[in-house]
């Protein structure tokens, strides 16, 4: 039991900003993405500690959080629509420099990003962000390399379009 | 916006790595989600590491201290059981110690009793609603349908409509509270036709009686909730009709 908290602490560890971030990308609210956030990893506790044994934590964990996404947009009733043009990357009591940030490319960026359809979204998030390589994420989406490169450039051409857009 | 070239975009991309939870919120999650799993498995292991493996000087030395303590853990067990929740592994032990407690309760109590376990079902159901325990939901929703069933099937003996109409409304209320969390729970068929029963049983009654004009409205009124199926209001005006009448 010990040497699963361990393990699972590691796993905690290694993932925690990735999932956070995938997930806030689609939420668009830094509140939204904790509670999502928290409750992938407590799922996963849950389902590591009964399995004993999870081949892949990244694509577990990207699946459970894909899953509480769409569940919470189907709870229409209580989701509170947030508009992306209004949330910061951070925090903006934190410190100047984040708050720089706000306004900068980046933020047009990931405003872009949250506009995207929500597989090239995904896609572009894993690879270019989060540095998920080509065999990984055709493992994930049960695609084949050449598909998923495909997907790739179509994305971050739709971004492209996007950011200089609009 | 500038136009960018691929490489731009990708690398711009990159910076958006920036974006993390906030260290104090990753270390308080990780402490709830590791330590919370802890808590409700603590006393089975604990009881466990003392059974199986024997540790502890006391199951060698002094048989009768073992007995007592074995005695005291089990007790607390069952006490923590009572915090457990369907779909929770400790909910069969709180289960049994509802099973045990009915053994005790007359048969004219019955009705209420099962009722106040089917309350009790509902309260866990919104506790796993408020704490957004998915996999808990199905077999707390089973549970409640099982005691509500159990519950209409005792309804005929309840020799009060005001326990029943007190017991209702609470069901009542809850799952009104239960529905606007956006979890639906369905209609109880059994206990819909137990309570047009009771109904129709106290209109006939009623009818019977001699009554004043206002109460004669009152018992139109109740004929029209019962044509309409509004059982739990037409028993509240029943409940005011017979506290007038007596």
């Amino acid at each position: 039991m010990n040497n699963n908290r361990e393990i699972f602490a590691q796993i905690y560890d290694d993932y925690i900003d990735k999932i956070y971030r995938f997930i806030f990308f689609k939420v668009g609210s830094e509140e939204i993405a904790q509670d999502l956030c928290s409750e992938t990893f407590l799922r996963g506790w849950q389902s590591f500690n009964k399995k004993q044994k999870i081949d892949n934590p990244q694509a577990f964990l990207y699946q459970i959080a894909r899953n509480l996404v769409i569940d919470h947009y189907r709870e229409k009733g209580r989701t509170q629509i947030v508009s992306a043009d209004y949330v910061s990357i951070t925090d903006p009591g934190q410190d100047l420099e984040k708050q720089a940030l706000i306004n900068s490319d980046i933020n047009e960026i990931r405003l872009a990003l949250t506009d995207l359809k929500d597989n090239y979204q995904e896609i572009v998030v894993w690879h270019y962000v989060d540095d998920l390589s080509i065999p990984e994420i055709a493992k994930m989406l049960k695609k084949s390399e050449p598909a998923v490169r495909v997907m790739l450039h179509r994305a971050l051409k739709s971004l492209k379009n996007k950011v200089e857009n609009g | 916006m500038a136009k960018f070239t691929e490489k731009q975009l990708v690398s711009k991309l990159q910076e958006l790595r920036q974006i993390k939870p906030s260290n104090d919120w990753v270390v308080f999650t990780k402490e709830q989600i590791l330590g919370k799993e802890e808590s409700s498995r603590s006393v089975f292991r604990f009881t466990l590491d003392l059974f199986l493996k024997g540790e502890g000087f006391v199951f060698r030395h002094k048989p009768a201290f073992a007995f007592a303590l074995a005695i005291v853990i089990l007790i607390g067990v069952f006490g923590f059981a009572q915090n457990s929740v369907p779909g929770d592994s400790l909910f069969t032990l709180k289960k049994i110690t509802e099973k045990g407690t009915t053994v005790f309760v007359s048969e004219k109590n019955q009705a209420k009793h099962n009722l106040e376990t089917a309350n009790k079902r509902l309260d866990d159901l919104t506790k796993i609603a408020q704490e957004n325990e998915v996999k808990n939901l199905a077999p707390a929703i089973n549970e409640y349908k099982e005691s509500v069933s159990k519950a209409a099937e005792s309804l005929a003996t309840m020799e009060s409509v005001k326990e029943i109409v007190e017991e209702i409304k609470k069901l009542e209320e809850k799952e009104e509270k239960i529905k606007s969390l956006g979890i639906e729970i369905g209609e109880s068929e059994e206990m819909h036709s137990a309570l047009a029963k009771i109904v129709e049983i106290e209109i006939k009654d009623l009818e019977k009686r001699t009554l004043f004009e206002e109460q004669e409205e009152i018992l139109a009124e109740v004929k029209q909730d019962y044509e309409a199926g509004n059982y739990s209001q037409a028993l509240e005006k029943i409940l005011l009709l017979i506290n007038n009448n007596n």
